[in-house]
């Protein structure tokens, strides 16, 4: 097995400095993880660095669903990954909290599938009283259909630019992209690492098997389904990625007045810099990390 | 790259919606210790239906900065893993 390096278009990187993506093999988990710690020593020695833009997308998938031997031949045949419930995995990985451990929260690139979810319950409030119906009747897989399909969840019509991508497609998962990790992640330490992969791991394994964890995940989707329209995520910039004709990004939610309520005083000033040109877009998205 | 409004977007978004961060905790509360045990026993699931390998497969996609050429990076990693490394320029 190999390892692919490309080169990547960066534009925030020093003289001399290149911009890469380097692209693991698909290995068992164990392997992969010792894999990772030598590269990761080696690159902290050779002062490599990551930045805001950088990403440690994690590619996971279970084996018996990837491959098969078959009876007569022994050769290895590739299967899909069947009966996977977004909706569980996302809930039950913590979706949106991997990307603020990671400083990620606020990045466009990589806006929570989540959102998916709550902008059609807020463009249609009838969703919710119909999702909690089919809660109320253990109908959890019907509810999944509803919010998250084809249109949703490969990579072909919503391109990159969600926290979690099915390829190769969603009539044919091989595996699950999950976008959230990154920034500084070679400050962090190995565990923190075998942490996050461990929490999809164990999220992917769940949400392809009805029994596991079904309490907890009907728990967290009733609080989901009856908390969805209290947000206002409809006019954030992440809704503009959402699927449905109908999503339109607002013109401008940020409004001073608006901004003036939510901000605490460090961010003000943080914007303060930015119009002033004391910093660029990155640094204050750094300070930002910070103050948050 | 993202705009400075982009940015302060999402962050007056995410400031103003604090329960969108707490919301899905299910696995967050599991010490590293909590997800191997998990794990493990996922495994022996598979183990027991025949697997012969660890269940779960994983790869990762690393973006980095690196004072070095794509031939240079690529060597490096080859002598840390011990596997042969592979490039293109993008």
């Amino acid at each position: 097995m190999d390892y692919e390096n490309y080169i990547n278009q960066n534009t925030q990187k020093a003289p001399n400095v290149v911009g890469y993506e380097v692209v693991t093999p698909t290995l068992p988990f164990d392997e992969l993880m010792k894999d990772y710690t030598k590269i990761r020593s080696w690159m902290r020695r050779t002062k490599c660095y990551t930045t805001y833009l950088c990403g440690l997308h994690m590619n996971i998938s279970l084996q018996k669903y990837v491959s098969k031997t078959d009876a007569n031949t022994g050769e290895m045949q590739e299967t899909t990954i069947k009966n996977l419930n977004m909706f569980k995995f996302l809930l039950l990985s913590g979706d949106e909290n991997i990307a603020r451990e990671y400083g990620r929260q606020a990045n466009g690139a990589t806006p929570s599938l989540l959102n998916v979810a709550r902008n059609e319950i807020l463009r249609n409030p009838s969703k919710k009283a119909e999702a909690l119906e089919k809660l109320e009747k253990d109908l959890l897989t019907a509810i999944d259909k509803m919010f998250f399909g084809q249109n949703t969840l490969g990579p072909m019509t919503g391109q990159y630019r969600k926290s979690i991508v099915a390829k190769p497609n969603i009539h044919n998962i091989k595996y699950l992209e999950c976008r959230s990790p990154g920034y500084m992640y070679l400050d962090k330490s190995v565990e923190d690492i075998e942490r996050t992969l461990l929490t999809y791991i164990v999220a992917l394994y769940a949400s392809c098997h009805a029994n596991e964890y079904r309490k907890i995940f009907k728990e967290r989707l009733r609080i989901f389904i009856e908390t969805a329209a209290n947000t206002r995520r409809a006019n954030s910039p992440s809704a503009a990625y959402s699927p449905s004709p109908n999503a339109q990004r607002s013109p401008d939610p940020f409004s001073v007045p608006e901004v003036s309520n939510k901000m605490d005083q460090g961010i003000l000033d943080c914007l303060v810099s930015m119009m002033c040109g004391e910093m660029n877009s990155m640094q204050a998205g750094i300070k930002l990390d910070h103050i948050i | 790259m993202r705009s400075e409004s982009e940015i302060i977007r999402n962050y007056i978004d995410m400031l103003s919606n604090p329960h969108l961060l707490t919301e899905a905790r299910a696995l967050e509360s599991y010490s590293i210790e909590d997800l191997r045990a998990e794990y493990a026993r996922m495994d022996k699931n598979f183990q027991s239906t025949g697997g012969n390998t660890s269940i779960a497969l994983a790869g990762f996609e690393m973006d980095v900065l690196a004072p070095f050429n794509s031939t240079e990076i690529c060597n490096q990693i080859k002598h840390v893993t011990g596997r042969q490394c592979n490039y293109s320029h993008g």
